[in-house]
């Protein structure tokens, strides 16, 4: 494009014109929305960006090959999702393993892979089955715990081969189930693994399970081992429900449940389900402040609404029962 | 410049999306352009000298990401598998397939000009100076283009 090609100046009422036609187009494209999931991709990516910086860049060069996954791979898994859909087939025994990425951990050459091991989309019901491979700690420890990830997304996936056969067009139906992981913490100490599975019929149903490592001792830390005896269910018990309180107190859009309490809300009511004790294994995880944080599985203690419900657990109000501070500080 | 980088990022996500989308069809693959994009912006930003140009360099970074993906994508897909894929990306999402269309048929500078105008927000001073042209030209194009736009969408 030469400068000398076309008239350089815009008249007037062509500026007036541009200036419209521009506004039109902004408004267009605001209006394009991205898939529910478009935002949690973009954290994922800029987190895997973060982590590449620390470590050797071939071989972080490497890692972000492994993590994006090919056209051409994707390509072959559309076509046979596509396949599966078109043909009406209800033989659910497509299954890929293939490693679609990978998530290099802090320092060392520890990292976690994300395998797709079960897919399978139908009329009526989809199952995306991604499970996770700790792969750079520790041999043993490894092989237990993806044995044990392995195991449960197996029996996962049997359950929804079982299930979606009640699921077709004719009768409306519709089933999808989803289970994958997040990394909650990784530090040159822990590691925390988030797995999670949804499964939408009318609702969708999250429940998730955690798993923290101690990267030097290469073990497993369970809450149990934190506190020098049982009175830590009811020390963090308690405090969770003075937390929940607080919230409900401050904001009319939050709310839990906390059994045998009185609704804030509406004083006649008085709940019979929701948060009693916390159990002797409530689902935790050490964040990377070194602070202890609770989980409950949606509906457990709030509205579906409100999700997976996390609490901070300050270190004061457990200090004088914690066995030391080597996790939580 | 790496946190602005990031908030940069987050704060145009939707705007990424819609570009890439333009390109590539289908939203799966829009959304695996912007991840790589993403990746590709923040291992590089030390390249980036100016942060007042930060959408334009990353608008450019995702455009040849997508270009790239096309071209190889061009080589794989069997042409009666193209319809499969069409029919993955129906899911109900908000879509301008007209707009879609209308893009595609711009020549390459003013479509050029167009995706930094609207999706880098660049300024046409910015633009002039990415492109080494006059700015008097950045702004005939983009009059030109936009009727144009306006006219294959007014047919449709």
């Amino acid at each position: 494009m030469k400068d000398s090609k076309k008239p350089v100046e815009l008249t007037p009422k062509e500026e007036l014109e541009l200036l419209e036609l521009e506004k039109q187009l902004q408004s267009r494209i605001e209006k394009i929305q991205a898939p529910p999931n478009y935002e949690q991709k973009v954290q994922e990516a800029i987190q895997i960006a973060k982590k590449q910086n620390i470590i050797p860049l071939h071989q972080g060069e490497q890692n972000r090959r492994m993590t994006m996954k090919s056209s051409t791979q994707k390509i072959v898994g559309i076509a046979a999702a596509a396949l599966i859909v078109f043909t009406g087939s209800v033989n659910l025994s497509q299954s890929f393993a293939q490693s679609v990425s990978a998530v290099p951990l802090f320092g060392s050459i520890a990292k976690v892979l994300q395998i797709r091991q079960f897919e399978d989309k139908k009329e009526g019901a989809e199952a995306i089955i991604d499970t996770p491979a700790v792969q750079g700690i520790d041999p043993e420890l490894e092989k237990s715990l993806n044995k044990k990830y392995l195991e449960e997304n197996k029996a996962l996936y049997q359950q929804f081969v079982k299930d979606s056969g009640d699921f077709t067009a004719e009768n409306g139906g519709h089933l999808a189930v989803g289970a994958g992981f997040t990394i909650k913490t990784d530090t040159k100490d822990t590691l925390a693994l988030q797995r999670f599975v949804t499964q939408t019929q009318a609702s969708t149903d999250e429940k998730v399970s955690i798993d923290n490592i101690d990267k030097n001792k290469k073990i497993i830390i369970t809450l149990p081992s934190l506190f020098k005896d049982e009175s830590y269910i009811n020390v963090i018990t308690e405090n969770i429900k003075s937390q929940m309180k607080e919230q409900m107190a401050n904001d009319k859009e939050i709310y839990y449940f906390i059994k045998g309490e009185k609704d804030p809300q509406d004083p006649a009511i008085v709940h019979e389900t929701g948060l009693d004790k916390i159990s002797r294994d409530q689902q935790f995880y050490i964040s990377d402040k070194n602070q202890l944080v609770i989980v409950f599985n949606k509906y457990d203690v709030a509205p579906g609404a409100q999700g997976i419900s996390e609490f901070v657990i300050p270190t004061s109000a457990i200090q004088n029962i914690l066995v030391s501070n080597e996790y939580i500080k | 410049m790496k946190a602005e980088l990031i908030q940069y990022i987050e704060k145009n996500s939707q705007k990424h999306y819609a570009l890439a989308l333009s390109y590539v069809k289908n939203p799966e693959d829009a959304m695996d352009i912007v991840q790589d994009t993403i990746i590709k912006a923040i291992e590089k930003v030390g390249q980036l000298k100016n942060p007042q140009f930060m959408g334009t360099w990353f608008c450019r970074i995702l455009i040849n990401n997508a270009q790239d993906f096309l071209k190889n994508s061009a080589k794989v897909i069997p042409s009666d598998s193209v319809e499969l894929i069409q029919e993955q990306g129906k899911e109900d999402l908000y879509r301008d397939f007209d707009l879609e269309n209308a893009l595609n048929q711009l020549k390459d500078n003013e479509r050029q000009i167009v995706d930094l105008r609207f999706y880098a927000g660049a300024s046409l001073e910015e633009i002039a100076n990415t492109l080494h042209l006059n700015e008097n030209t950045v702004k005939t194009t983009l009059y030109r283009s936009l009727k144009k736009l306006r006219k294959i969408m007014e047919e449709e």
